[in-house]
Protein backbone atom coordinates (compact mmCIF):
# COMPACT_ATOMS: atom_id res chain seq x y z
CA UNK A 1 0.00 0.00 0.00
CA UNK A 2 1.16 3.66 -0.75
CA UNK A 3 1.42 5.77 2.32
CA UNK A 4 -0.29 9.04 2.09
CA UNK A 5 2.12 12.09 1.95
CA UNK A 6 -1.09 14.52 2.73
CA UNK A 7 -3.88 13.45 4.39
CA UNK A 8 -6.48 15.88 4.86
CA UNK A 9 -9.62 15.04 7.18
CA UNK A 10 -12.77 16.89 7.22
CA UNK A 11 -11.20 20.63 6.41
CA UNK A 12 -13.06 23.70 6.57
CA UNK A 13 -11.77 27.47 6.19
CA UNK A 14 -13.41 30.95 6.39
CA UNK A 15 -11.22 34.10 5.64
CA UNK A 16 -12.04 37.50 7.68
CA UNK A 17 -13.36 39.74 5.12
CA UNK A 18 -12.45 43.49 5.38
CA UNK A 19 -16.15 44.48 7.11
CA UNK A 20 -16.12 41.83 9.90
CA UNK A 21 -17.95 39.04 8.04
CA UNK A 22 -16.44 35.30 7.46
CA UNK A 23 -16.21 34.37 4.33
CA UNK A 24 -16.34 30.57 3.74
CA UNK A 25 -13.82 29.45 1.10
CA UNK A 26 -13.74 25.64 2.10
CA UNK A 27 -16.46 23.50 3.38
CA UNK A 28 -15.80 20.10 4.72
CA UNK A 29 -12.94 19.13 2.70
CA UNK A 30 -11.29 15.85 2.85
CA UNK A 31 -8.48 14.02 0.48
CA UNK A 32 -5.51 11.77 0.36
CA UNK A 33 -3.03 12.24 -1.66
CA UNK A 34 -0.22 9.47 -1.89
CA UNK A 35 3.44 9.61 -1.67
CA UNK A 36 5.03 10.36 -4.91
CA UNK A 37 1.63 11.06 -6.90
CA UNK A 38 0.61 13.51 -9.06
CA UNK A 39 -2.70 15.06 -7.95
CA UNK A 40 -4.46 18.28 -10.10
CA UNK A 41 -6.93 20.63 -8.21
CA UNK A 42 -9.12 21.46 -11.14
CA UNK A 43 -12.28 24.10 -10.51
CA UNK A 44 -13.60 27.44 -11.67
CA UNK A 45 -11.69 30.61 -10.25
CA UNK A 46 -12.76 31.56 -6.27
CA UNK A 47 -13.77 27.78 -6.00
CA UNK A 48 -10.57 28.05 -3.24
CA UNK A 49 -8.52 25.77 -4.95
CA UNK A 50 -5.60 28.48 -3.67
CA UNK A 51 -6.56 28.78 -0.05
CA UNK A 52 -6.33 24.61 -0.18
CA UNK A 53 -3.02 24.54 -1.32
CA UNK A 54 -2.03 27.85 1.08
CA UNK A 55 -3.61 25.59 4.10
CA UNK A 56 -1.38 22.46 2.97
CA UNK A 57 1.68 24.80 2.66
CA UNK A 58 1.19 25.76 6.44
CA UNK A 59 0.97 29.90 4.90
CA UNK A 60 -2.59 30.16 6.02
CA UNK A 61 -3.17 29.47 9.79
CA UNK A 62 -6.29 26.77 10.98
CA UNK A 63 -7.01 25.61 14.23
CA UNK A 64 -6.61 22.23 14.46
CA UNK A 65 -5.26 18.75 13.04
CA UNK A 66 -7.20 18.62 9.78
CA UNK A 67 -3.79 18.34 7.88
CA UNK A 68 -1.05 15.86 7.78
CA UNK A 69 2.21 15.93 6.39
CA UNK A 70 3.64 12.58 6.59
CA UNK A 71 1.39 11.85 9.86
CA UNK A 72 2.08 15.05 11.50
CA UNK A 73 0.12 17.98 11.38
CA UNK A 74 0.88 21.18 9.27
CA UNK A 75 1.75 23.94 11.93
CA UNK A 76 3.54 26.21 9.61
CA UNK A 77 5.28 26.62 6.08
CA UNK A 78 8.66 24.03 5.72
CA UNK A 79 11.19 23.42 3.74
CA UNK A 80 9.43 19.99 3.16
CA UNK A 81 6.86 21.62 0.83
CA UNK A 82 8.12 23.61 -1.96
CA UNK A 83 5.93 26.25 -3.43
CA UNK A 84 5.78 27.49 -6.85
CA UNK A 85 3.40 30.19 -7.87
CA UNK A 86 1.47 31.73 -11.03
CA UNK A 87 3.41 35.49 -10.30
CA UNK A 88 6.79 33.21 -10.14
CA UNK A 89 7.77 35.16 -7.01
CA UNK A 90 10.99 35.27 -7.26
CA UNK A 91 12.88 37.62 -5.05
CA UNK A 92 13.72 41.00 -7.80
CA UNK A 93 16.76 42.27 -5.86
CA UNK A 94 18.51 38.88 -6.64
CA UNK A 95 20.11 37.06 -9.86
CA UNK A 96 19.01 33.80 -11.15
CA UNK A 97 21.87 32.67 -9.31
CA UNK A 98 20.95 34.53 -5.57
CA UNK A 99 17.66 33.06 -6.22
CA UNK A 100 18.40 29.44 -6.53
CA UNK A 101 21.23 29.29 -3.44
CA UNK A 102 18.84 31.16 -1.38
CA UNK A 103 16.87 28.28 0.09
CA UNK A 104 20.60 26.43 0.39
CA UNK A 105 21.93 28.99 2.61
CA UNK A 106 18.70 29.44 5.18
CA UNK A 107 19.79 25.60 5.06
CA UNK A 108 23.26 26.18 5.62
CA UNK A 109 24.34 24.35 2.78
CA UNK A 110 28.53 24.10 2.52
CA UNK A 111 29.36 27.31 -0.11
CA UNK A 112 30.96 25.01 -2.80
CA UNK A 113 28.14 23.00 -2.65
CA UNK A 114 25.30 25.44 -2.79
CA UNK A 115 26.91 26.64 -6.17
CA UNK A 116 27.03 23.42 -7.41
CA UNK A 117 23.74 21.88 -6.94
CA UNK A 118 22.59 25.75 -8.20
CA UNK A 119 24.80 25.75 -11.57
CA UNK A 120 23.62 21.85 -11.84
CA UNK A 121 19.49 23.17 -11.30
CA UNK A 122 20.00 26.12 -13.68
CA UNK A 123 21.74 24.16 -16.44
CA UNK A 124 18.40 21.29 -16.24
CA UNK A 125 15.62 24.22 -16.61
CA UNK A 126 17.40 25.84 -19.73
CA UNK A 127 19.15 28.76 -17.89
CA UNK A 128 22.08 28.21 -18.14
CA UNK A 129 24.24 31.33 -18.84
CA UNK A 130 21.19 33.75 -17.32
CA UNK A 131 22.75 32.96 -13.57
CA UNK A 132 23.76 36.89 -13.30
CA UNK A 133 20.01 38.07 -14.94
CA UNK A 134 17.72 40.01 -12.40
CA UNK A 135 14.28 38.58 -12.70
CA UNK A 136 13.35 41.68 -14.64
CA UNK A 137 15.38 40.88 -16.94
CA UNK A 138 13.51 37.72 -18.12
CA UNK A 139 10.99 36.35 -19.79
CA UNK A 140 7.55 34.61 -18.16
CA UNK A 141 8.64 31.62 -18.87
CA UNK A 142 12.19 31.80 -17.81
CA UNK A 143 10.86 33.56 -14.71
CA UNK A 144 9.32 30.30 -14.18
CA UNK A 145 11.70 28.29 -14.88
CA UNK A 146 13.96 30.10 -12.25
CA UNK A 147 10.87 29.60 -9.04
CA UNK A 148 11.10 25.69 -10.04
CA UNK A 149 15.21 25.67 -10.16
CA UNK A 150 14.88 27.75 -6.56
CA UNK A 151 12.03 25.12 -5.07
CA UNK A 152 13.74 21.92 -6.67
CA UNK A 153 17.07 23.66 -4.65
CA UNK A 154 16.00 22.78 -1.17
CA UNK A 155 14.79 18.74 -2.52
CA UNK A 156 10.80 19.24 -0.93
CA UNK A 157 9.39 16.01 -0.59
CA UNK A 158 6.06 17.84 -1.95
CA UNK A 159 5.56 20.04 -4.62
CA UNK A 160 2.88 22.57 -4.55
CA UNK A 161 2.34 24.39 -7.76
CA UNK A 162 -0.60 27.19 -7.85
CA UNK A 163 -1.19 27.68 -11.39
CA UNK A 164 2.05 28.03 -12.41
CA UNK A 165 2.02 27.86 -16.07
CA UNK A 166 -0.91 30.15 -15.51
CA UNK A 167 0.60 33.31 -17.26
CA UNK A 168 2.64 31.79 -19.64
CA UNK A 169 1.69 31.96 -23.61
CA UNK A 170 0.35 28.51 -25.03
CA UNK A 171 3.44 27.39 -26.41
CA UNK A 172 5.77 27.87 -23.17
CA UNK A 173 2.96 25.90 -21.21
CA UNK A 174 3.12 23.13 -23.57
CA UNK A 175 7.00 23.06 -23.10
CA UNK A 176 7.09 23.94 -19.34
CA UNK A 177 4.28 20.64 -19.24
CA UNK A 178 6.25 18.45 -20.41
CA UNK A 179 9.69 19.72 -18.36
CA UNK A 180 7.51 19.67 -15.17
CA UNK A 181 6.48 15.56 -16.27
CA UNK A 182 10.09 14.78 -16.50
CA UNK A 183 11.03 16.01 -13.14
CA UNK A 184 8.34 14.32 -11.70
CA UNK A 185 8.93 11.11 -13.23
CA UNK A 186 12.95 11.76 -12.40
CA UNK A 187 12.58 12.86 -8.74
CA UNK A 188 9.30 10.91 -7.77
CA UNK A 189 8.43 14.17 -5.44
CA UNK A 190 4.50 14.48 -4.68
CA UNK A 191 3.24 17.05 -6.58
CA UNK A 192 -0.41 18.87 -5.81
CA UNK A 193 -0.74 21.01 -8.66
CA UNK A 194 -3.90 23.57 -9.04
CA UNK A 195 -5.35 24.33 -12.27
CA UNK A 196 -8.49 25.73 -14.19
CA UNK A 197 -7.56 24.44 -17.33
CA UNK A 198 -9.23 20.41 -18.11
CA UNK A 199 -6.66 19.11 -20.48
CA UNK A 200 -3.61 20.56 -18.62
CA UNK A 201 -4.76 18.87 -15.00
CA UNK A 202 -5.50 15.12 -16.99
CA UNK A 203 -2.07 15.44 -19.54
CA UNK A 204 -0.34 16.35 -16.21
CA UNK A 205 -1.67 14.38 -13.52
CA UNK A 206 -2.49 10.93 -12.12
CA UNK A 207 -5.84 11.94 -10.42
CA UNK A 208 -7.86 14.92 -10.47
CA UNK A 209 -9.35 16.50 -7.74
CA UNK A 210 -12.75 18.44 -9.29
CA UNK A 211 -14.20 20.91 -7.09
CA UNK A 212 -17.60 23.10 -6.62
CA UNK A 213 -17.63 26.29 -6.55
CA UNK A 214 -17.50 28.52 -3.30
CA UNK A 215 -18.14 27.00 -0.29
CA UNK A 216 -14.82 24.35 -2.12
CA UNK A 217 -16.03 21.13 -1.96
CA UNK A 218 -14.98 18.42 -3.41
CA UNK A 219 -17.11 17.35 -5.82
CA UNK A 220 -15.13 14.07 -7.69
CA UNK A 221 -12.46 12.33 -7.90
CA UNK A 222 -11.08 10.97 -11.10
CA UNK A 223 -8.05 8.68 -11.97
CA UNK A 224 -6.43 9.52 -14.77
CA UNK A 225 -3.30 7.33 -14.44
CA UNK A 226 -2.99 6.44 -18.54
CA UNK A 227 -0.82 4.00 -19.52
CA UNK A 228 -0.28 1.86 -23.05
CA UNK A 229 -1.33 1.61 -26.23
CA UNK A 230 -4.77 3.48 -25.97
CA UNK A 231 -3.73 6.33 -23.03
CA UNK A 232 -3.68 9.15 -25.80
CA UNK A 233 -7.14 7.82 -26.77
CA UNK A 234 -8.22 7.69 -22.78
CA UNK A 235 -7.12 11.00 -22.09
CA UNK A 236 -9.25 12.23 -24.79
CA UNK A 237 -11.95 10.58 -23.40
CA UNK A 238 -11.24 11.67 -20.00
CA UNK A 239 -11.28 15.28 -20.72
CA UNK A 240 -14.22 15.31 -22.36
CA UNK A 241 -15.81 13.14 -19.48
CA UNK A 242 -14.30 15.55 -16.45
CA UNK A 243 -15.33 18.60 -18.82
CA UNK A 244 -19.09 17.27 -18.50
CA UNK A 245 -18.79 17.41 -15.09
CA UNK A 246 -17.46 20.75 -14.36
CA UNK A 247 -19.73 22.57 -16.97
CA UNK A 248 -21.96 23.33 -14.62
CA UNK A 249 -19.61 24.75 -12.07
CA UNK A 250 -17.88 26.59 -14.43
CA UNK A 251 -20.87 28.03 -16.28
CA UNK A 252 -21.94 29.75 -13.11
CA UNK A 253 -18.71 30.58 -11.70
CA UNK A 254 -17.59 34.44 -12.52
CA UNK A 255 -16.05 34.87 -16.00
CA UNK A 256 -11.98 34.78 -15.65
CA UNK A 257 -9.35 35.24 -18.39
CA UNK B 1 22.96 53.65 -37.35
CA UNK B 2 20.38 55.47 -35.04
CA UNK B 3 20.87 58.86 -34.92
CA UNK B 4 22.37 60.90 -32.04
CA UNK B 5 19.44 63.46 -30.57
CA UNK B 6 20.81 66.27 -28.50
CA UNK B 7 19.37 65.28 -25.56
CA UNK B 8 21.12 62.35 -25.62
CA UNK B 9 24.44 63.63 -26.04
CA UNK B 10 26.42 63.51 -22.81
CA UNK B 11 28.08 67.17 -22.58
CA UNK B 12 25.47 68.62 -25.04
CA UNK B 13 22.49 66.77 -23.41
CA UNK B 14 23.33 68.08 -20.16
CA UNK B 15 23.58 71.87 -21.48
CA UNK B 16 20.21 72.00 -23.06
CA UNK B 17 18.46 70.42 -20.39
CA UNK B 18 20.12 73.18 -17.81
CA UNK B 19 19.71 76.17 -20.67
CA UNK B 20 16.58 77.11 -18.52
CA UNK B 21 19.26 77.65 -15.60
CA UNK B 22 21.71 79.84 -17.93
CA UNK B 23 18.46 82.10 -18.77
CA UNK B 24 18.00 82.23 -15.34
CA UNK B 25 21.54 83.86 -14.85
CA UNK B 26 21.48 86.16 -17.78
CA UNK B 27 17.87 87.81 -16.51
CA UNK B 28 19.32 87.95 -12.58
CA UNK B 29 22.39 89.52 -14.18
CA UNK B 30 20.46 92.16 -16.74
CA UNK B 31 17.99 92.57 -14.03
CA UNK B 32 20.42 94.31 -11.68
CA UNK B 33 22.64 95.90 -14.63
CA UNK B 34 19.48 97.43 -15.83
CA UNK B 35 18.37 98.88 -12.45
CA UNK B 36 15.27 97.34 -12.88
CA UNK B 37 15.54 95.78 -9.18
CA UNK B 38 17.86 97.51 -6.49
CA UNK B 39 21.12 96.35 -6.30
CA UNK B 40 20.84 95.59 -2.59
CA UNK B 41 18.50 93.22 -2.91
CA UNK B 42 19.96 91.46 -6.09
CA UNK B 43 23.43 92.39 -6.41
CA UNK B 44 24.27 91.42 -10.06
CA UNK B 45 25.48 87.37 -10.76
CA UNK B 46 29.13 88.84 -11.75
CA UNK B 47 29.71 90.62 -8.49
CA UNK B 48 28.13 87.75 -6.26
CA UNK B 49 30.77 85.56 -8.81
CA UNK B 50 33.50 87.79 -7.75
CA UNK B 51 32.95 87.22 -4.25
CA UNK B 52 32.46 83.77 -4.22
CA UNK B 53 35.76 83.50 -5.74
CA UNK B 54 37.32 85.64 -2.84
CA UNK B 55 35.81 83.24 -0.56
CA UNK B 56 37.48 80.15 -2.36
CA UNK B 57 40.44 81.79 -1.61
CA UNK B 58 39.76 81.60 1.63
CA UNK B 59 40.08 78.78 4.35
CA UNK B 60 37.81 79.68 6.11
CA UNK B 61 35.12 79.33 4.17
CA UNK B 62 35.94 75.75 3.93
CA UNK B 63 35.84 75.24 7.58
CA UNK B 64 32.15 76.89 7.63
CA UNK B 65 30.95 74.78 4.74
CA UNK B 66 32.73 71.41 6.38
CA UNK B 67 30.90 71.93 9.57
CA UNK B 68 27.78 72.36 8.12
CA UNK B 69 28.41 69.71 5.90
CA UNK B 70 29.03 67.33 8.92
CA UNK B 71 25.93 68.57 11.00
CA UNK B 72 23.85 67.57 8.38
CA UNK B 73 25.66 64.23 7.46
CA UNK B 74 25.84 63.24 10.75
CA UNK B 75 21.95 64.00 11.67
CA UNK B 76 20.77 62.90 8.05
CA UNK B 77 22.66 59.54 9.01
CA UNK B 78 21.69 58.72 12.25
CA UNK B 79 17.91 59.84 11.11
CA UNK B 80 18.25 56.89 8.25
CA UNK B 81 19.58 54.08 10.45
CA UNK B 82 17.15 54.83 13.22
CA UNK B 83 14.25 55.72 10.59
CA UNK B 84 14.83 52.32 9.17
CA UNK B 85 15.09 50.45 11.87
CA UNK B 86 11.82 51.91 13.44
CA UNK B 87 9.79 52.20 10.28
CA UNK B 88 10.58 48.22 9.28
CA UNK B 89 9.84 47.13 13.06
CA UNK B 90 6.62 49.05 12.74
CA UNK B 91 5.59 47.27 9.88
CA UNK B 92 6.90 44.12 11.24
CA UNK B 93 4.94 44.02 14.92
CA UNK B 94 2.14 45.17 15.98
CA UNK B 95 3.21 46.31 19.92
CA UNK B 96 6.40 48.89 17.77
CA UNK B 97 2.89 50.24 15.61
CA UNK B 98 0.82 50.54 18.35
CA UNK B 99 3.33 52.26 20.71
CA UNK B 100 4.83 54.50 17.99
CA UNK B 101 2.60 54.88 14.93
CA UNK B 102 0.63 57.71 16.87
CA UNK B 103 3.38 59.70 17.93
CA UNK B 104 4.93 59.68 14.04
CA UNK B 105 1.96 60.53 12.53
CA UNK B 106 1.50 63.44 15.17
CA UNK B 107 4.46 65.05 14.54
CA UNK B 108 4.87 64.51 10.91
CA UNK B 109 2.92 67.43 9.54
CA UNK B 110 5.01 69.78 12.53
CA UNK B 111 7.33 72.41 10.90
CA UNK B 112 10.49 71.26 12.45
CA UNK B 113 12.30 74.25 12.86
CA UNK B 114 9.70 75.18 15.27
CA UNK B 115 12.04 73.04 17.42
CA UNK B 116 15.11 75.19 17.17
CA UNK B 117 14.63 77.06 20.41
CA UNK B 118 13.82 73.82 22.17
CA UNK B 119 16.97 72.35 20.96
CA UNK B 120 19.31 74.89 21.83
CA UNK B 121 17.46 74.90 25.21
CA UNK B 122 18.31 71.45 25.48
CA UNK B 123 21.71 70.98 23.93
CA UNK B 124 23.12 74.30 23.89
CA UNK B 125 24.67 76.64 20.93
CA UNK B 126 27.21 74.09 19.49
CA UNK B 127 26.83 71.05 17.01
CA UNK B 128 24.74 68.84 19.07
CA UNK B 129 21.66 70.73 18.99
CA UNK B 130 22.08 71.35 14.99
CA UNK B 131 22.62 67.57 14.63
CA UNK B 132 19.78 66.61 17.00
CA UNK B 133 17.30 68.69 14.99
CA UNK B 134 18.50 67.71 11.60
CA UNK B 135 17.83 63.86 13.10
CA UNK B 136 14.61 64.44 14.40
CA UNK B 137 13.26 66.41 11.14
CA UNK B 138 14.60 63.62 8.84
CA UNK B 139 14.02 60.57 11.20
CA UNK B 140 9.89 60.97 10.35
CA UNK B 141 10.10 60.86 6.56
CA UNK B 142 12.64 57.96 7.04
CA UNK B 143 10.67 56.03 9.45
CA UNK B 144 7.41 56.98 7.26
CA UNK B 145 8.83 55.66 3.98
CA UNK B 146 10.55 52.20 5.68
CA UNK B 147 6.72 51.74 7.60
CA UNK B 148 4.99 52.09 3.89
CA UNK B 149 7.84 50.39 1.59
CA UNK B 150 7.42 47.61 4.39
CA UNK B 151 3.88 47.02 4.40
CA UNK B 152 4.05 46.99 0.85
CA UNK B 153 6.00 43.86 1.09
CA UNK B 154 4.55 41.36 -1.42
CA UNK B 155 3.04 38.21 0.38
CA UNK B 156 3.89 35.48 -2.18
CA UNK B 157 7.59 36.52 -1.45
CA UNK B 158 7.59 36.23 2.27
CA UNK B 159 5.76 33.18 1.81
CA UNK B 160 8.53 31.74 -0.04
CA UNK B 161 11.27 32.52 1.65
CA UNK B 162 9.57 30.43 4.61
CA UNK B 163 9.56 27.66 2.34
CA UNK B 164 12.89 27.85 1.50
CA UNK B 165 13.38 28.02 5.24
CA UNK B 166 13.90 31.22 6.46
CA UNK B 167 13.22 32.68 9.89
CA UNK B 168 11.35 35.40 11.28
CA UNK B 169 14.51 37.52 11.34
CA UNK B 170 15.89 35.99 8.14
CA UNK B 171 12.67 37.30 6.44
CA UNK B 172 13.02 40.59 7.92
CA UNK B 173 16.44 41.25 6.63
CA UNK B 174 16.34 38.96 3.15
CA UNK B 175 12.97 40.14 2.22
CA UNK B 176 11.02 42.54 4.36
CA UNK B 177 14.33 45.44 3.70
CA UNK B 178 15.01 44.82 0.03
CA UNK B 179 11.32 44.94 -0.57
CA UNK B 180 11.16 48.65 1.16
CA UNK B 181 14.04 49.83 -0.72
CA UNK B 182 12.49 51.34 -3.79
CA UNK B 183 10.72 53.57 -0.92
CA UNK B 184 13.54 54.06 1.57
CA UNK B 185 15.11 55.55 -1.26
CA UNK B 186 12.73 58.05 -2.22
CA UNK B 187 12.24 58.65 1.45
CA UNK B 188 15.92 59.42 1.64
CA UNK B 189 15.60 62.10 -0.95
CA UNK B 190 13.44 63.96 0.55
CA UNK B 191 15.20 64.07 3.74
CA UNK B 192 18.30 65.29 2.36
CA UNK B 193 16.23 68.16 1.08
CA UNK B 194 15.46 68.39 4.67
CA UNK B 195 18.36 68.32 6.03
CA UNK B 196 19.47 71.31 3.99
CA UNK B 197 17.06 73.23 4.90
CA UNK B 198 17.25 72.33 8.86
CA UNK B 199 21.04 73.64 8.66
CA UNK B 200 20.43 76.57 7.23
CA UNK B 201 17.46 77.78 9.77
CA UNK B 202 19.08 76.23 12.64
CA UNK B 203 22.79 77.91 11.90
CA UNK B 204 20.71 81.57 10.35
CA UNK B 205 19.41 81.72 13.97
CA UNK B 206 22.27 80.87 16.60
CA UNK B 207 25.37 79.42 15.73
CA UNK B 208 29.52 80.47 15.57
CA UNK B 209 30.44 78.65 12.50
CA UNK B 210 28.45 77.25 9.22
CA UNK B 211 27.43 78.42 6.42
CA UNK B 212 23.72 79.11 8.09
CA UNK B 213 26.29 81.38 9.91
CA UNK B 214 28.13 82.97 7.61
CA UNK B 215 24.78 83.78 5.68
CA UNK B 216 23.49 85.69 8.71
CA UNK B 217 27.76 87.28 9.32
CA UNK B 218 27.57 88.67 6.10
CA UNK B 219 23.76 89.85 5.47
CA UNK B 220 24.58 91.97 9.40
CA UNK B 221 27.52 93.58 7.97
CA UNK B 222 25.93 94.55 4.85
CA UNK B 223 28.15 92.50 2.62
CA UNK B 224 25.28 91.14 0.10
CA UNK B 225 27.39 89.71 -3.16
CA UNK B 226 28.96 87.87 -0.49
CA UNK B 227 26.14 86.76 1.22
CA UNK B 228 24.74 85.48 -2.13
CA UNK B 229 27.58 83.93 -2.95
CA UNK B 230 26.97 81.88 0.56
CA UNK B 231 24.01 80.99 -0.74
CA UNK B 232 24.90 79.80 -4.07
CA UNK B 233 27.44 77.62 -2.33
CA UNK B 234 24.41 76.12 -0.34
CA UNK B 235 22.16 75.32 -3.39
CA UNK B 236 25.25 74.03 -5.44
CA UNK B 237 26.15 71.64 -2.82
CA UNK B 238 22.39 70.64 -1.85
CA UNK B 239 22.24 70.13 -6.19
CA UNK B 240 25.38 68.13 -5.95
CA UNK B 241 24.06 65.85 -2.92
CA UNK B 242 21.09 65.30 -4.67
CA UNK B 243 22.68 64.02 -7.81
CA UNK B 244 24.82 62.01 -5.67
CA UNK B 245 21.87 60.53 -3.80
CA UNK B 246 20.09 59.57 -7.63
CA UNK B 247 23.12 57.79 -9.05
CA UNK B 248 23.52 55.95 -5.89
CA UNK B 249 19.85 54.89 -5.93
CA UNK B 250 20.20 53.57 -9.22
CA UNK B 251 23.08 51.59 -7.99
CA UNK B 252 20.90 50.43 -5.18
CA UNK B 253 17.97 49.26 -7.17
CA UNK B 254 19.19 48.20 -10.09
CA UNK B 255 17.59 45.38 -10.52
CA UNK B 256 14.32 47.21 -11.02
CA UNK B 257 13.31 46.81 -14.92
N1 LIG C 1 -7.56 37.17 1.81
C1 LIG C 1 -8.86 36.91 1.54
N2 LIG C 1 -9.83 37.52 2.25
C2 LIG C 1 -11.13 37.25 2.02
N3 LIG C 1 -11.56 36.37 1.11
C3 LIG C 1 -10.65 35.72 0.37
C4 LIG C 1 -9.25 35.96 0.54
N4 LIG C 1 -8.58 35.18 -0.33
C5 LIG C 1 -9.51 34.48 -1.02
N5 LIG C 1 -10.75 34.80 -0.61
C6 LIG C 1 -12.02 34.23 -1.11
O1 LIG C 1 -11.98 32.85 -0.91
C7 LIG C 1 -12.48 32.16 -2.06
C8 LIG C 1 -11.46 31.18 -2.56
O2 LIG C 1 -10.32 31.87 -3.06
P1 LIG C 1 -9.11 31.11 -3.77
O3 LIG C 1 -8.65 30.03 -2.90
O4 LIG C 1 -8.12 32.15 -4.14
O5 LIG C 1 -9.82 30.54 -5.08
P2 LIG C 1 -9.13 29.91 -6.40
O6 LIG C 1 -7.68 29.76 -6.15
O7 LIG C 1 -9.84 28.63 -6.61
O8 LIG C 1 -9.43 30.86 -7.52
C9 LIG C 1 -12.81 33.23 -3.08
O9 LIG C 1 -14.20 33.41 -3.10
C10 LIG C 1 -12.13 34.45 -2.60
O10 LIG C 1 -12.88 35.60 -2.90
MG1 LIG D 1 -6.06 30.73 -7.14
Amino acid sequence: MKTAAVAINRLSYSYAASDGRSVLALSDVSLVVEQGSFVSLLGPSGCGKSTLLYLIGGFLKQEGTAIHVDGVPVTGPGPDRGIVFQQFALFPWRTVLGNVVYGMEKQRVPRAERLDRAHKLIRDVGLAGFEASYPSQLSGGMRQRAAIARTLAVDPAILLMDEPFGALDAQTRGIMQEQLRQIWQATGKTVIFVTHDVREAVYLSQKVVVMSKRPGTIKEIIDTSFEGSEADARVQSAVEDIWQQVKLEFADAPAHA
Amino acid sequence: MRPLTLEKHPVLGGIVRYSPLLLLAAAWEASSRLGLVNEYALPPLSTVLVAWFQFLKDPSFYYHAGMSLMRAATGLSLAIVLGVTLGISMASFRWVEATFGPIVQMFYPMPKSALIPLTILWFGLGHLSKIFLIFLGCLLPMTLSSFNGARGTDKVLLWSASSLGASRWNRIRDVVFPASLPSIMAGMRTALALAFVLFVSSELIIANEGLGYLIRMTGDGGQYPAMFAVVLTVVSMGFLADRLLIAITHRVLRWRA
